[in-house]
Formats: C-alpha cells, structure tokens, sequence
C-alpha cells in the first residue's frame, strides 16, 4: 500500500516522487531554499526503509549491534541550480557515494524532469546510545552493493 | 535592538524554544538554514538602516533587489535543543561582481555548533544582474583584511 509512497531502489540509486505544496514556497511563488533539505531527508529515509524491507535480514543484525540507532547529519554542500514552483513534481534521487568507518556520504539531487535543480553532497554519521558509532558491517554492505 | 556599526559583526540571538525539536529534543538540521537567513536578512537590514543614501542608490538602479541563496557549504558539529539561547553570527567573506558568499555561525555560549559558508547571487526584476557597486561597497566594508 505505501509502495510508491516509498520510492524505489533502482541499479542502486533510490528514487521517490515529491509533490510542492503552498506551505513549501515563498506566498505560492518558488520554494524556499531550507524545504529542499526537508525533501532530501524523505529521500535519505525512504531509501533507508526501502534497505530495511529488501534485506530484513542484515537490518534485524544491525539492529542487534546497535539498538536505537540514528543517522544524524554531519554536513552538507547544496548548490541552488534552479528554482522549484508551486505544484511542481520533483523526483528526488539518493545514491550512496562511500561508507566508511563512521560516517556515509550520499549524493542526493532534486530533479524537474530533465531539469537539474538542486544537487547535495551529504555525510551522515552513525548514532547509537547517544554517541557516534562505527557503521555496522550488515549495513554497511548493504549499501556498499549500491556504490 | 540597537544597530551596530557596519564594520561590527553582527548578531542576533534566538531563543531556540520557538523551534519544535523532534522527540529526540534536538533542533533538525534544516532549521539552522531558516536561523542563518534571519541572520542574513537582518544583516542586510541594519546595514540599509545605517547606509540609507546609499542603498536607496542601490534600489533605483536596480528596483525590488533580493538576493537568493546559489550554495551552501555546511558543518554540524553539535546539536542544541529546546530552551538553549543561540547566536547567529554573519560576515561577508568575499564579494564579487555577481555573488557575495557570507560565513556564517550559529553559536551557543562558546561552542560553535554549526558553521556555513553561503553563496547569495543578486536578483533584480526576476532575474540575476552584476551587483551594484553601491551595495559591493557596502558589503566590502565589512570584509575581515
């Protein structure tokens, strides 16, 4: 039921629908420049679920090793290409670039079509029981096999 | 809030209860930009209070200027949650004939707990145009040398 709510993984890279709305723009004109993160982060997640759901299996050992686990981001290099509009429907695509001990580095873009409007370089560390964490080797594999 | 002088950095503090953390407590990640823009914004304003003639030189050469965020280079190094008072500290860093970038920091106390580095491009009637000297200047006087 909640299939393409999700997106999807393809040839490694995940890929979901979102939909801007009058509450994501600057009074129903272009879309403020802080909401693209906030849609990049359904990307990061859904592409996290979507790990979840087709490799149960490492994730039950993830959760094992570490309980209550957070991905929390570390920094960011956004480039603004090119304005979102009111009703516009945006692909927004994840693609894991390196994961190393603690931290993973994505690629994330938002995309208008053919038009290229923003793209993120994002690195996301590893937080379990309130401290940074080495990532788990089952998740870790789990995305290794996308880059 | 008493203006400063435009060669003083300038802050602007925030209560950050008017922020709603996740269950976590802690402020998500994406509001520091709104945080940050304040600060820009409020940069900007105070240095037309102080600098009138010159920035309404600024708007009649180049009428409902805005500038619009090009890229952003940003750390997080430490969380702050509800209740925390933070300072948000903005100076130019370079200026360009199109672009001015802008450090940034948010600061709690002593602790920095992010930093950025923001490219704003120039906006007139809709589309990007040469910053005027006018505003180049203005924002040059506040250039750390």
């Amino acid at each position: 039921m909640t299939a393409s709510l999700d997106g999807e993984i393809r040839d490694g890279r995940h890929q979901m629908r979102v939909r801007v709305y009058f509450e994501d723009t600057d009074s129903g004109q272009i879309v403020y420049h802080a909401n693209f993160l906030r849609f990049m982060e359904r990307g990061r997640t859904n592409y996290l679920r979507l790990l979840g759901k087709s490799q149960q299996e490492l994730l039950r050992e993830a959760l094992k090793d570490a309980p209550g686990f957070a991905f929390v981001v570390r920094s960011m290099k956004i480039d603004f290409l090119k304005p979102a509009i009111l009703d516009d429907l945006l692909d927004v695509v994840t693609v894991p670039q390196e994961v190393r001990g603690a931290s993973i580095s994505l690629l994330q873009e938002c995309r208008r079509g053919d038009d290229l409007l923003v793209t993120a370089h994002v690195r996301v560390a590893f937080i379990s029981g309130g401290k940074a964490q080495r990532i788990p080797k089952s998740l870790r594999l789990a995305m290794e096999g996308h880059t | 809030m008493a203006l400063q002088r435009p060669n003083e950095i300038k802050l602007l503090e925030f209560c950050c209860d008017i922020v709603k953390p996740a269950f976590s407590g802690i402020v998500y990640h994406a509001n520091y930009l709104r945080f940050m823009e304040r600060g820009r914004t409020n940069h900007l304003r105070l240095m037309g209070a102080e600098q009138q003639a010159l920035f309404a030189e600024a708007q009649a050469e180049t009428p409902g200027f805005a500038f619009v965020v090009r890229s952003m280079q940003i750390d997080y190094f430490k969380p702050s949650r509800m209740d925390d008072v933070l300072e948000v500290v903005t100076w130019p860093v370079a200026v360009k004939g199109a672009s001015i970038t802008l450090a940034q920091e948010v600061r709690r106390g002593e602790d920095v707990l992010v930093r950025a580095q923001v490219r704003v491009a120039f906006i007139s009637e809709g589309r990007a145009k040469p910053i005027p000297k006018t505003l180049r200047t203005l924002m040059k006087a506040d250039l750390l040398s």
